[in-house]
């Protein structure tokens, strides 16, 4: 069995900060192992020139030495050395045509450099050696220092160059980190108003403080939202116009059959008159519902602004009394400071209350009281009484065209209009059977969202 | 009652049109604003069915313009718009009910017969006077307990009187009300079936305020 591992998108701030980072301090070592190999080059070529100086110096003083020492003395002779002191950094020998040192400092090694008496440089055994040879070829001077002392000052020197970097790395990095955080704050802010947006809010972006860079991109969006919205609401108006259209027929129909029905009344034709009737009303009903579902589906449910819904709940109660033989088996029951104030479109809040009333009224018992309840903020529940319904069956009832187990008429469809609704608007519809706090019944709760922001105002009826 | 009808589709208001008068009233249909402005100027209607969408704007504007002239006449509209916020600027606007297309005829008479009672002052479609138990809604009478059998223009004679017993109603007004069964109204219909239902209803109950008019006795 695989699991799916989902990837987290990647962070352009971090991607931003890691990479400028990475390349500053890449540039910077760059730059400093540039510098080291210049300098390399330029220590050596000093080296060599304080090699050269020393030595061109020396071997004069050292000839003279020499051949005086010779006309003073015999030839044979302890070889002289210059100087006593300690850690000399340039050391030399003077040798005479034979190769025997015939001078040499204090820290120069005893046996002769491995260099040959002839003019210039050569290394040897951990030495860097100068030869010079007097104009008349009797006498040379090797001059040498010693390998690792000048690897030691440059490295000290490339060390002194590239330490401060290091330093520098983690407070470049935090400088980054701000000036990125600073530059996208914009881009942040925007992404924000985007992930804000969806089919419950299409309200147009703040765009005007987009830079330059961003702001194509916000009037893009800007356009794509206004298209969208401007999408929706033709789909709503669709539903709208669509519903004008195709009741005022039904109207003209039903209407004019129920004139021949009362101008036929007692004649043979008078029961054919009465199917075309019932068959009217049953077209009636089913594209009512359909129109609702239509309605439903086109993405109304949500309202820009919330508003209080209690008005509009009031006034659909009211119209569904109006036709009852007894009104009083339709009753509202508000608690006190209890609100409905919620972003659902008034239009579609009306299209659930309706069918959820339709329903209690029509499917339950006929003989026993259905209450409309508003308990909390934003809850509303309409319950009736009845035979409780199968749990297997209640889970079934959002579905289309599902009906439950009664002989009343209906399209099945009036839950599930009530459950496309809500599931639009963010809310929730729960069905509960047997009704909460009794053996039997049906209990339709809407939860309405809760409001995002709150805007007075309140509809008058 | 004298009923005026704003809807222009033929079908849908030839229907209401005769409904209504089979009903007793007399109903004028216009299928225009302009038109239901140029006959709610001369005739003063005791109820006007104002559709929403017309040829020539909205019902809405024309009732608006009617309450902001201060005109009280009962306005109920029709209309196949079923949204509530519409319903609600409806209301708003001074519309007295409001019924969504298509309706059942039976419906339309039951809301009409009550925003003309509630404007009447007695929303009680029963109206007792003495012997006498009338039904508005089901459009019934009764002399105790023995069921009139009324014809539909002494049923709307009746029915204009029942509306504010007591209360005198002039001559014009009951033209009106029998307006309905032809465009002529005979210089002596009024006093013909006002006779007619004294036969019915006993001599004492119309009372003659001569000069005036007619009123429901209510001693």
């Amino acid at each position: 069995m695989t699991r799916a591992v989902s990837k987290r998108p990647a962070s352009l701030t971090r991607r931003l900060i890691l990479w400028l980072t990475l390349g500053a301090s890449g540039l910077w070592l760059c730059g400093a192992l540039a510098a080291a190999a210049i300098l390399q080059h330029q220590l050596e070529a000093a080296f060599d020139a304080g090699l050269r100086e020393t030595a061109e110096r020396l071997l004069p003083l050292a000839a003279e030495s020499i051949d005086g020492g010779a006309r003073d003395s015999d030839e044979s002779h302890e070889i002289p050395v210059f100087d006593a002191r300690d850690g000399e950094y340039i050391v030399y020998q003077v040798r005479n045509t034979k190769g025997q040192i015939l001078v040499r400092s204090y820290d120069a090694p005893l046996e002769p450099f491995n260099a040959a008496l002839a003019n210039g440089f050569s290394e040897d055994d951990g030495w860097r050696v100068l030869t010079i040879g007097t104009p008349d070829g009797r006498l040379f001077i090797h001059v040498a220092e010693q390998i690792s002392h000048r690897a030691e000052t440059l490295f000290g020197s490339i060390a002194t160059l590239i330490l401060p970097i290091a330093a520098l790395i983690p407070l470049s990095g935090i400088g980054i980190f701000l000036i990125v955080r600073a530059a996208l704050r914009p881009l942040t802010a925007f992404s924000a108003e985007i992930s804000r947006r969806d089919a419950r809010n299409l309200a147009p972006i703040e765009t005007g403080s987009l830079p330059t860079e961003l702001a194509p991109t916000g009037a893009a969006v800007q356009a794509l939202i206004a298209r969208l919205a401007a999408a929706f609401e033709a789909e709503r108006s669709l539903a709208a116009n669509s519903a004008h259209e195709l009741r005022t027929p039904i109207a003209g129909s039903l209407a004019q059959t129920q004139r021949l029905l009362a101008e036929l009344k007692g004649q043979p034709a008078e029961a054919r008159a009465r199917q075309v009737e019932d068959s009217l009303r049953r077209l009636r009903r089913l594209s009512e519902k359909l129109l609702q579902l239509a309605r439903a589906d086109s993405g109304m449910s949500s309202a820009a602004e919330p508003r209080d819904l209690l008005p509009a709940l009031r006034l659909v109660v009211d119209d569904a009394r109006r036709p009852m033989a007894n009104p009083r088996r339709l009753t509202l029951d508000i608690a006190a400071d209890a609100s409905l104030l919620s972003p659902v479109d008034v239009d579609a809040f009306g299209i659930a209350m309706r069918n959820l009333l339709e329903n209690a009224l029509v499917h339950g018992d006929v003989t026993m009281p259905v209450t409309v309840s508003v308990p909390a903020d934003r809850i509303v529940t309409v319950t009736n009484a009845g035979p409780p319904v199968a749990p297997d069956r209640l889970a079934l009832l959002t579905r289309r065209f599902e009906r439950g187990d009664t002989r009343a008429e209906g399209s099945g469809l009036g839950l599930a209009i009530v459950d496309q609704i809500m599931n639009n608007a963010g809310g929730e519809l729960r069905l509960a059977s047997p009704a909460p706090g009794r053996t039997g019944g049906f209990e339709a709760r809407l939860i309405l969202p809760e409001a995002d922001h709150v805007v007075t105002g309140d509809l008058k009826t | 009652m004298r009923i005026l009808l704003v809807e222009d589709d033929e079908m849908l208001g030839g229907a209401l049109r005769d409904h209504v008068a089979a009903e007793g009233h007399a109903v004028d249909w216009v299928r225009r604003i302009d038109d239901a402005g140029h006959a709610h100027v001369t005739v003063a209607y005791d109820l006007i069915l104002l559709d929403l969408s017309l040829p020539d704007g909205r019902g809405l504007d024309f009732l608006k313009r009617l309450r902001r002239r201060g005109d009280t006449t009962p306005v109920m509209i029709l209309t196949a718009m079923d949204q509530l916020s519409m319903r609600i600027d409806g209301l708003n606007a001074g519309a007295d009910d409001y019924l969504v297309k298509p309706f059942d005829l039976s419906e339309l008479m039951a809301r009409l017969g009550a925003v003309a009672r509630r404007y009447a002052g007695n929303p009680n479609p029963l109206v007792t006077i003495g012997p006498l138990d009338i039904d508005q809604a089901n459009r019934t009478a009764s002399i105790e307990g023995r069921r009139l059998d009324l014809t539909a223009r002494e049923w709307a004679i009746l029915e204009r009187l029942a509306q504010r017993p007591g209360m005198l109603v002039s001559r014009p007004q009951l033209e009106d009300a029998l307006y309905a069964f032809g465009a002529e109204i005979e210089s002596n219909a009024v006093e013909v079936y006002v006779s007619r239902l004294r036969k019915k209803l006993g001599v004492s109950l119309i009372q003659t305020a001569r000069g005036l008019g007619y009123r429901l006795a209510t001693e």
